[in-house]
């Protein structure tokens, strides 16, 4: 199964690499998302001192941006299997289906996690903030989200996928479920890795651990059944 | 090769087949015919495991579609009308993923070999978004033979070719069959199944209408009986 995942996270890597098409278009999402927040605090009279000593207004700017790129990249997760119904030649494949789903799941995270490194680049430059120093936690922090934010939104992109509506039903599917099991505990996280509260972070990183683990299960045992027709 | 026994497939209320027999033996080729809608690419679909059954059973060299999917289709190879190839892959690009997703790896010198046979070793390396319809159906047809299949299930082969092109498809086919391959084509135009197939299966709203052996009746009369069944021949 393995084998199989591979061969599609690594064909996925390819295209991406080739078109810059999904990637592009979440970087500059990302940058814009960042800037908003930017010029917003200005607004409100939250200049560069206070920024810089705010440890809890950063981490909802970092994730609310993450999340929304990575949304982003979702919605096209399955596009360049609907050209010319390559869907069906994966479906054809002599393997379990979940394969499709751990090779998907492969190609979405790693963008969505070179995306989040971009955004706590562009927190560095634009805020400016320094994250106390404790770039090495954040960072384990995004990998972990996203990856759970992954593991839920590749489910939710194939289900979504063949409706006409996807741009609002990927959302909607997704981000009531992701909200109390990745997106609020990352925050928190993040919160308390910057605030020095380490048992706290670590109770926030077991919820969003085991919802990851709940997601890839789950959606392994089920992606069989989201293309019977 | 293919047993096909009461199948059946609905989509809601529309009854798309209804109660299909059929076998296919080794070093066959069948072909479907009948208008639009008549139910055949459904059927291709389902022997494929894209679909499964609303009820009957479908055996693939005896594995059944459904209870054993990934057996069935390590014996089936599958060229559709959409032709389910990356636009932005190479020829050689394409084939050697699907090397790897059927567990099919072909060596270099294999798949040039592969790609020799459809006549296209001269295309290796160009995108697909670059080659024409003709050529892109070689290119699945390739993709279909990568893992040594036992049955071809074909849909409109003819869909878009020029006669050369018809020809050497034709000349492919045959040589697969002979060589204890079986064959499952889906065609609207029944002088071409006529001239290729040695069964021929009339579908009409989902049914079978009529089953011949084509060396069994001559042409005028079969599309006089096609004409008579689905009412015109294109």
């Amino acid at each position: 199964m393995m084998r199989e995942a591979l061969a599609i996270a690594r064909k996925d890597l390819v295209l991406e690499v080739r078109s810059k098409e999904r990637f592009a278009a979440m970087v500059l999402f990302s940058l814009v998302v960042v800037l908003a927040f930017r010029f917003a605090f200005d607004l409100f009279g939250i200049h560069e001192q206070r920024l810089s000593e705010s440890h809890f207004l950063i981490p909802p700017v970092l994730w609310a941006t993450v999340i929304f790129a990575a949304t982003l990249g979702l919605l096209t997760v399955f596009s360049k299997e609907e050209e010319n119904r390559c869907i069906d030649a994966l479906l054809l494949a002599p393997a379990p289906r979940s394969a499709l789903y751990v090779g998907k799941l492969i190609s979405s995270f790693l963008p969505f996690l070179a995306i989040a490194m971009f955004v706590m680049g562009f927190l560095a430059v634009f805020f400016p903030y320094d994250f106390r120093g404790e770039y090495l936690a954040v960072a384990g922090l995004l990998v972990l989200g996203t990856f759970g934010y992954a593991a839920l939104g590749v489910t939710a992109a194939a289900v979504s996928s063949t409706s006409r509506m996807r741009e609002v039903l990927l959302p909607v599917i997704m981000i009531p479920i992701a909200l109390f099991t990745i997106i609020v505990p990352s925050i928190n996280a993040t919160s308390d890795v910057l605030n020095a509260d380490v048992p706290g972070a670590l109770g926030e990183v077991r919820v969003i651990a085991i919802s990851s683990v709940i997601f890839v299960v789950v959606s392994m045992l089920v992606f069989d059944y989201l293309w019977e027709a | 090769m293919l047993e096909i026994r009461g199948l059946s497939k609905s989509f809601g209320a529309r009854k798309a087949l209804q109660g299909i027999d059929l076998s296919v033996g080794t070093g066959e080729i069948v072909a479907f015919l009948g208008p639009n809608g008549a139910g055949k690419t459904t059927l291709l679909k389902v022997v494929s495991t894209l679909l499964t059954p609303t009820s009957g059973s479908v055996r693939v060299d005896g594995f059944d579609v459904t209870e054993e999917p990934e057996e069935a289709r390590r014996r089936i190879g599958c060229v559709f009308h959409d032709f389910m190839l990356y636009d932005d892959l190479t020829v050689e690009e394409n084939l050697a993923f699907f090397g790897r997703l059927y567990d099919a790896r072909r060596s270099g010198p294999q798949l040039d070999a592969l790609l020799d046979r459809v006549g296209l070793l001269h295309r290796k390396v160009d995108r697909i978004a670059t080659l024409s319809r003709g050529m892109k159906q070689r290119v699945a047809l390739a993709r279909a033979m990568l893992n040594s299949p036992r049955l071809l299930l074909f849909d409109e082969p003819f869909t878009g070719l020029d006669e050369a092109a018809a020809e050497t498809l034709r000349s492919f086919l045959r040589s697969f069959a002979s060589s204890s391959g079986s064959v499952l084509l889906t065609s609207h135009d029944p002088r071409l199944a006529h001239g290729l197939a040695g069964r021929l299966v009339i579908l009409s709203q989902g049914k079978v209408a009529r089953e011949v052996r084509s060396g069994s009746i001559p042409l005028e009369t079969f599309l006089h009986d096609f004409r008579e069944l689905v009412g015109g021949v294109p």
